[in-house]
């Protein structure tokens, strides 16, 4: 995403003098001095974010709830980012000081505020209003959610990653991030809340697709292998996996990280973590960029601990498909070593850490021989296009602020509408065609 | 001599209150013409789009939080 102009960055549009939030005095969020024509001393004492640490005093006033339980959300507190490294780490006090130092340095940036993500573009990608200081109801979901979950999930679930097609909610529905994840949950107080997935108002497949976890499920598979074997496993795609991550700061002061190769996989493991509401025995798990010489710039041994946690992680890649090449057949799963989590998928240092997580081989469910697949293996078949047909006619209009969608329908044919949201390049148009290279 | 200096203070005070119109005369008839906000800097200067960009090299130069290190590698 390119960044804004600078001067649009600070350029209020007039017209939100006039909203019932332009209405309140600039002085009563940003402090400052409104009666001196001086720039620098007008601005001395300004607050750039009034919505971080705490909202309270800014938006508390009429949205009480919201800002009462918004501080305590994960996008304020990152929470869990201490709590890991903090297991992780050597408990050795003067050591284990300099780690925190280190996280706080590296990680704190990361967290949204309300005008993070209802005002401005994140800080993360250099700010800048998302339309003139308006405040917008429905965040953007290519700009804002796009800019601190680029690199996994929006990827994931717009298609971006080669050869992995987009997520079925997007591809033919056009469902955004915030058709699942509500301001009820982007608001909700995670105080004791161990881990992203533990948010009890995060959602769950089965609100939407009760039928699955039904009496009797339209899907034999859904009623053979329900609380044991995760949605995903069977529904979604290869997704990024990473390796060897190292944080440091430059001599002009700046941080940096520095993150080794990313590979596609799709592994099958054993949940590590069996709850009620994620009872399955096998779910998704990926490699997430954890190292144990993470700090090493900061302090030698910082992550003494490292093998306290896995480094294989339950994930719940946003790509769902109907059809997967794991779920086409009984036997593409039932018998094949290759998707799950074996011992030699481990390397040698982080063996202790997963124990859990890997498959033994009694584990690895056994070839069942009277099954035929479900839908030959022909794209042409595939119920979600990745592309749209050769003959496809286009037209393109704005949705978001600077983003452009693409529709596509067949010329004269069965009028078959394949939307494409994709976010502009740098040159501010959309590429040419949404999947080529 | 005490009328000496009531009048001397007359002359100062009417001094006093010239300055003063001088300098309200002006902006009061300005706050009449407009709503009570254009009194506001803020508003003034951030919503006039030619002076913000007259401004655009400064302003880089205010954010420098959000420069990025060169050194950065590989994806996050
Ligand atoms: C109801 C509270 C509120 C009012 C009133 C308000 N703002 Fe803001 N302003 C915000 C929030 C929230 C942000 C987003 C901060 C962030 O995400 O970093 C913001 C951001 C900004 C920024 C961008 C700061 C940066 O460096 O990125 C500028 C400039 C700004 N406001 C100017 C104004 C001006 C001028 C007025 C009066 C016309 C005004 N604001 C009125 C809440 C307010
Ligand atoms: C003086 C009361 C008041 C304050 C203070 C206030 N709001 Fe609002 N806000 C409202 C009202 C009333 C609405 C709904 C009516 C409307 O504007 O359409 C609203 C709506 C919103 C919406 C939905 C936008 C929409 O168009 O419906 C967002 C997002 C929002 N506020 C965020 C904030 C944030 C963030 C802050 C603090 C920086 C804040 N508000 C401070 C009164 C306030
Ligand atoms: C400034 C960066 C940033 C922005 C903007 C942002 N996120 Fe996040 N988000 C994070 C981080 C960091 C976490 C991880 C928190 C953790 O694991 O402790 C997170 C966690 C989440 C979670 C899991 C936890 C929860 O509270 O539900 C969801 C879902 C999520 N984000 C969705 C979104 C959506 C949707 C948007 C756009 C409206 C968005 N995020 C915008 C950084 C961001
Ligand atoms: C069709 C519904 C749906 C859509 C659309 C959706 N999600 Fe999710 N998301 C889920 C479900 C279900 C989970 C897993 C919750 C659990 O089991 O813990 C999840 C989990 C997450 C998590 C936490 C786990 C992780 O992988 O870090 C994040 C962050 C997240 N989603 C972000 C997003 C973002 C960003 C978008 C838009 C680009 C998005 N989601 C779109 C349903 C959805
Ligand atoms: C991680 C992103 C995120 C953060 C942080 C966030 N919100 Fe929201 N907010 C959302 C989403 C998503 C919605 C739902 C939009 C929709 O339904 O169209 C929403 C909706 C709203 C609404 C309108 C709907 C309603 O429930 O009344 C208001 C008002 C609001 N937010 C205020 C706030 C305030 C105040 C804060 C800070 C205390 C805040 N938000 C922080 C993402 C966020
Ligand atoms: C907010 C509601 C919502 C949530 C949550 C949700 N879905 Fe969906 N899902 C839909 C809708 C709507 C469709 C489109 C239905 C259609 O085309 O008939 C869909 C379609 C699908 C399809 C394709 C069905 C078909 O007939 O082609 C699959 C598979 C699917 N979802 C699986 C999942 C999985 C797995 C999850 C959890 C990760 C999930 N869904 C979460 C609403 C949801
Ligand atoms: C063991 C593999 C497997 C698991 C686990 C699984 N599914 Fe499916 N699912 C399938 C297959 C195979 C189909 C396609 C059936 C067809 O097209 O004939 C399917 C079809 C679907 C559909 C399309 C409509 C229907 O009901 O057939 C939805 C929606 C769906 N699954 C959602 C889910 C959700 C939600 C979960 C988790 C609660 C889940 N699936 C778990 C294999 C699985
Ligand atoms: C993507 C992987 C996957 C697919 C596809 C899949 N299964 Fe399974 N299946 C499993 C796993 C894993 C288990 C072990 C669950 C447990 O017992 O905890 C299992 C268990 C079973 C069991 C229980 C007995 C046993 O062997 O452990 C039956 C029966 C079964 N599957 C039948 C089927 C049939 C029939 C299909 C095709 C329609 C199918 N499965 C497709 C992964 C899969």
């Amino acid at each position: 995403m390119a960044p804004l102009e600078p001067y649009e960055k600070i350029y209020v549009n007039p017209s939100f003098i006039k909203t019932g939030h332009g209405e309140i005095a600039c002085e009563t969020c940003h402090g400052g001095n409104p009666k001196d024509p001086n720039r620098q001393t007008a601005h001395q004492g300004i607050v750039k974010d009034p919505t971080f640490p705490d909202a309270d005093k800014a938006c508390g006033e009429c949205h009480e709830n919201i800002a009462s339980t918004a501080k305590n959300s994960l996008h304020y507190t990152l929470a869990p980012f201490e709590k890991v490294i903090k297991a992780r780490a050597n408990k050795d006090e003067g050591i284990l000081e300099k780690v925190c130092q280190a996280r706080e340095k590296h990680c704190n940036g990361c967290h949204a505020s309300c005008g993070q993500c209802h005002v401005s573009r994140p800080d993360y990608i250099e700010g800048g209003f998302l339309r003139g200081h308006l405040f917008q109801k429905t965040p953007c979901m290519h700009t804002t959610c796009a800019s601190c979950h680029g690199g996994r999930v929006y990827s994931e679930f717009t298609g971006a990653n080669d050869e992995y097609p987009p997520d079925v909610h997007y591809a033919s529905k056009g469902m955004t991030c915030m058709d699942c994840h509500t301001g009820k949950e982007m608001h909700s107080d995670a105080t004791g809340v161990a881990t992203r997935f533990d948010l009890p108002e995060r959602p769950r497949c089965d609100q939407c697709h009760p039928d699955v976890v039904s009496e009797k499920p339209k899907t034999d598979s859904h009623t053979i292998h329900r609380d044991k074997v995760a949605c995903q496993v069977c529904h979604a795609v290869g997704y990024r996996n990473c390796s060897n991550c190292h944080v440091g700061t430059d001599k002009n002061g700046l941080t940096y990280f520095r993150s080794g190769k990313t590979e596609m996989l799709f592994k099958i493991g054993i949940n590590p973590n069996q709850t009620k509401g994620r009872p399955y025995t096998y779910v998704v798990l990926r490699h997430p960029p954890a190292d144990p010489g993470l700090f090493d710039f900061y302090v030698k041994n910082g992550l003494g601990d490292f093998d306290k946690l896995p480094t294989w992680k339950l994930d719940t890649p946003h790509n769902i498909q109907r059809i997967t090449p794991q779920n086409n057949a009984c036997n593409n799963c039932h018998g094949n070593a290759a998707l799950f989590l074996l011992e030699k998928d481990v390397t040698d240092w982080e063996q202790k850490a997963n124990v859990r997580g890997v498959v033994p081989d009694a584990k690895i469910p056994r070839p069942i021989f009277d099954r035929p697949a479900i839908r030959p293996d022909d794209p042409s078949k595939s119920p979600h296009p990745p592309f749209p047909p050769a003959n496809a006619t286009y037209s393109m209009q704005l949705t978001c602020y600077h983003t452009w969608q693409w529709r596509a329908g067949t010329k004269g044919g069965r009028g078959e509408i394949f939307p494409f949201e994709i976010p502009l390049n740098n040159k501010g148009f959309p590429p040419i065609f949404p999947r080529s290279g | 001599m005490k009328n000496l200096l009531k009048k001397k203070g007359y002359k100062a005070g009417l001094i006093v209150v010239f300055v003063i119109a001088a300098f309200l005369g002006p902006a009061a008839a300005y706050a009449k013409a407009e709503p009570a906000k254009s009194k506001s800097e803020c508003i003034a200067c951030h919503t006039d789009l030619n002076r913000i960009i007259r401004l655009s090299s400064e302003i880089e130069q205010i954010r420098p939080e959000f420069r990025r290190s060169a050194e950065a590698s590989g994806e996050g």
